[in-house]
């Protein structure tokens, strides 16, 4: 015993009395068995104290052992244990079978809602023609978010909702933007101030922000009508496609897929730590050196090859999930859309997107520094909330799996495979954070200034790229999973940084460059 | 050597029976594990949670028939399955104990008092209820401390072997021990009743 790593331990804990009882015991070294022998010589009091320990050691030991504890597993255990086991092949094959079937039905959504994507986003990205807001609006079937925009409309100088009274505002908004953007020549720009581009990076921020608010619904209407017709063809009924949701775990653990991460991490009882590995040395011994220091890690390593380990406090599971190799020829930044991560409370998120309330002063600092932004950031980021890509369908069964799993009933709904914002509403009835938020932007640059943004107010925030979406849903996941319990996030802002240098450093060092004055 | 099991399991390392289960399915490699260390796992859980040991290590075995495969592929020279059920079967206790907060821990305790009361029955009826005081007192114990006790006293492990079980350190073994054992003595009722 060492007096100093007990009191490390316990620091209530009487380190001298710790090793008495220690000592009564017979668990001492024979330093330390000498040291103590010495003080009992010189103490009676000390010595009566350890007549007592003594005494009541002596009688735990006469009773407890009274009523030991049966050294089998009952019979019919056993048996159950046995035939399980003997089972789980055939029930390991019938759940891939069946997570074959429903991850080819939501790849076909994929491809189906990337094509409608791509006739939806592009025509809006690039030329913001009234006709294709147009054909947003009438594709954009949900009511609730009609009903949402409807509200707004009075309210809000750059409301979008009644097309036929804002066209004209919103072409001249569009040319200015537009000019902001794209009317600078190339070398302009690089003779521009710090300042300047900032400028220009917060308008473009905004800009994806109106953008991906306006574009809500319509762009992910139809997606989200294929990734629903997939999931329905995978599970016929509610209750099937909540057990579909549990398989997704079970399938995704036996294929070593990357959602068991998130899973794990949702479920996560005891997550304590955010660990980042530098990458050299083995992986092994990586993960060994976390694992003993942390209940729960996340490694990311280095670019050749990903990982990520999760050790569960619940299960004790070391899942070391390989992922794609993620080298810089696999990254095509134009392919990929920055995503943003935290924990939302959904009841604040509704309540702004529903009832028009104000967003709170702090998340409103966080995404708009300026006003311009906050009255637009104050009425649409909410909508924002449960936007998905179409490049980031897939993530969708996901985040909403691992929202389920936070509530443990909401996948009995039947209607929370895919978050959209009427689903939103009924997570928020059950006050569920929901695990991930995407802002789609118009540019690189412009997500990234949001990004940035929000990693330097808030800890609870990780933010990746589509290639570590995974990475971001399994943190936020998990931050969601301590944010519902209460718990403090203790995520350093500090390490949040080192993970956004890691996965997207030329990203990092563009906004950089674009945020920080020039060093001398 | 299991009568239906030509090959004798014991000769075979813990890693071999799961690769032989995760690869064939081999159930009696599987039962082999079993009858490895469902005795430790009891022990352990049952330091924990009482009567709820059975439920803990059947989880913990169904838990490694689930992952077998997945832990076959990453098990390593050195690993030991032991250590990695226990600490899904104490995982397992851990939950169930922080999902029965609200309920008394004294309803292991009088689990456990009863299958007690009922060893001790030939004792005089002053020994009995001395016996059910000390088991009350130690019912009443937080679970790790009680754990550590139990560990202890009742099944005479070594400090270090309660460390690992608990997956504490020697040290932090040391201080829960101690301070169970001054709850104990500042227990007026141990106090009048068995430590008089």
């Amino acid at each position: 015993m060492n007096a100093d790593d007990a009191n490390s331990k316990s620091p209530t804990a009487d380190s001298f009395a710790a090793q008495l009882t220690a000592y009564a015991d017979g668990a001492l070294t024979e330093d330390e068995r000498k040291k103590i022998a010495a003080a009992l010589a010189r103490d009676p009091a000390l010595q009566q104290e350890l007549d007592e320990i003594t005494r009541l050691q002596n009688t735990l030991r006469a009773v407890l052992p009274q009523r030991q504890t049966p050294e089998r597993l009952t019979p019919q255990r056993g048996d159950f244990i046995l035939q399980q086991a003997a089972n789980v092949k055939n029930s390991s094959a019938k759940k891939r079978l069946r997570f074959s079937l429903l991850w080819s039905s939501l790849a076909a959504g994929i491809a189906a809602g990337f094509i409608a994507s791509l006739t939806i986003y592009y025509p809006l990205s690039s030329d913001y023609s009234p006709t294709a807001e147009a054909d947003v609006a009438t594709l954009s079937a949900d009511p609730v978010t009609e009903q949402a925009l409807a509200k707004n409309e009075a309210a809000n100088q750059l409301e979008i909702g009644d097309k036929k009274h804002d066209e004209n505002r919103d072409d001249k908004r569009h040319e200015i933007t537009a000019q902001a953007f794209h009317g600078a020549p190339a070398s302009a720009v690089s003779e521009s101030t710090t300042q300047e581009l900032i400028a220009k990076a917060t308008t473009e921020a905004e800009q994806s922000l109106g953008q991906s608010a306006r574009g809500f619904s319509a762009e992910h209407a139809p997606e989200a009508k294929l990734a629903r017709k997939a999931s329905a063809t995978a599970a016929p009924s509610p209750m099937a496609a909540s057990a579909a949701v549990a398989e997704i775990a079970d399938a995704a653990v036996a294929t070593e897929s990357t959602a068991a991460v998130a899973f794990g991490a949702a479920s996560e009882p005891n997550a304590s730590a955010i660990v980042e590995i530098p990458d050299n040395g083995s992986a092994r011994g990586q993960f060994s050196a976390a694992r003993s220091q942390h209940q729960f890690s996340i490694i990311i390593e280095g670019n050749q090859s990903s990982f990520i380990a999760v050790q569960s406090q619940r299960t004790s599971a070391v899942n070391l999930v390989g992922l794609p190799t993620t080298t810089a020829e696999t990254i095509n930044p134009q392919h990929f859309i920055n995503a943003m991560a935290s924990a939302w409370n959904m009841d604040e998120a509704t309540d702004f997107v529903f009832n028009a309330a104000p967003i709170p002063p702090a998340y409103a600092e966080i995404l708009a520094p300026s006003t311009h932004i906050i009255a637009l950031v104050s009425k649409r980021v909410p909508l924002a909330v449960s936007v998905v890509s179409a490049q980031q369908l897939m993530l969708k069964p996901i985040i909403n799996s691992a929202a389920s799993v936070l509530t443990d009933d909401i996948s009995t709904q039947g209607t929370t495979t895919h978050a959209l914002d009427k689903d939103v509403a009924q997570h928020a009835a059950r006050g569920v954070f929901l695990c991930a938020v995407s802002i789609p932007a118009a540019s690189q640059s412009a997500s990234d200034v949001i990004s940035v943004r929000v990693a330097d107010r808030l800890h609870p925030v990780i933010i990746s790229q589509q290639p570590q979406d995974n990475i971001t849903l399994a943190l936020s996941a998990w931050l969601a999973a301590r944010h519902l319990r209460g718990e403090p996030v203790a995520v350093e802002r500090a390490t949040i940084m080192q993970v956004l240098e890691r996965i997207h450093a030329p990203q990092a060092q563009m906004v950089r460059d674009m945020l920080l004055p020039p060093t001398p | 050597v299991h009568p239906d099991f030509p090959v004798d399991t014991s000769r075979f390392s813990d890693g071999q029976l799961l690769q032989r289960y995760a690869s064939a399915r081999d159930v009696e490699a599987f039962r082999a594990i079993l009858e490895r260390h469902q005795n430790d796992l009891l022990r352990m859980a049952s330091a924990l949670v009482g009567d709820g040991a059975q439920d803990a290590v059947q989880e913990g075995f169904l838990r490694l028939a689930r992952e077998a495969t997945v832990l076959a592929s990453q098990w390593r020279e050195g690993a030991s399955l032991g250590a990695w059920l226990c600490t899904v079967v104490r995982n397992y206790c851990l939950d169930v104990l922080r999902k029965k907060q609200a309920v008394r821990i004294n309803e292991v305790a009088e689990s456990t008092l009863k299958a007690a009361a009922l060893a001790e029955s030939a004792d005089s009826a002053d020994s009995a209820g001395n016996h059910q005081v000390l088991w009350q007192a130690v019912g009443d114990l937080p679970p790790l401390e009680r754990a550590a006790v139990l560990l202890r006293y009742r099944d005479g492990l070594s400090y270090e072997m309660i460390a690992e079980q608990l997956d504490k350190t020697v040290n932090y073994v040391g201080v829960l021990l101690h301070q169970a054992l001054q709850r104990l003595r500042s227990s007026a009722a141990l106090r009048a009743e068995v430590l008089p």
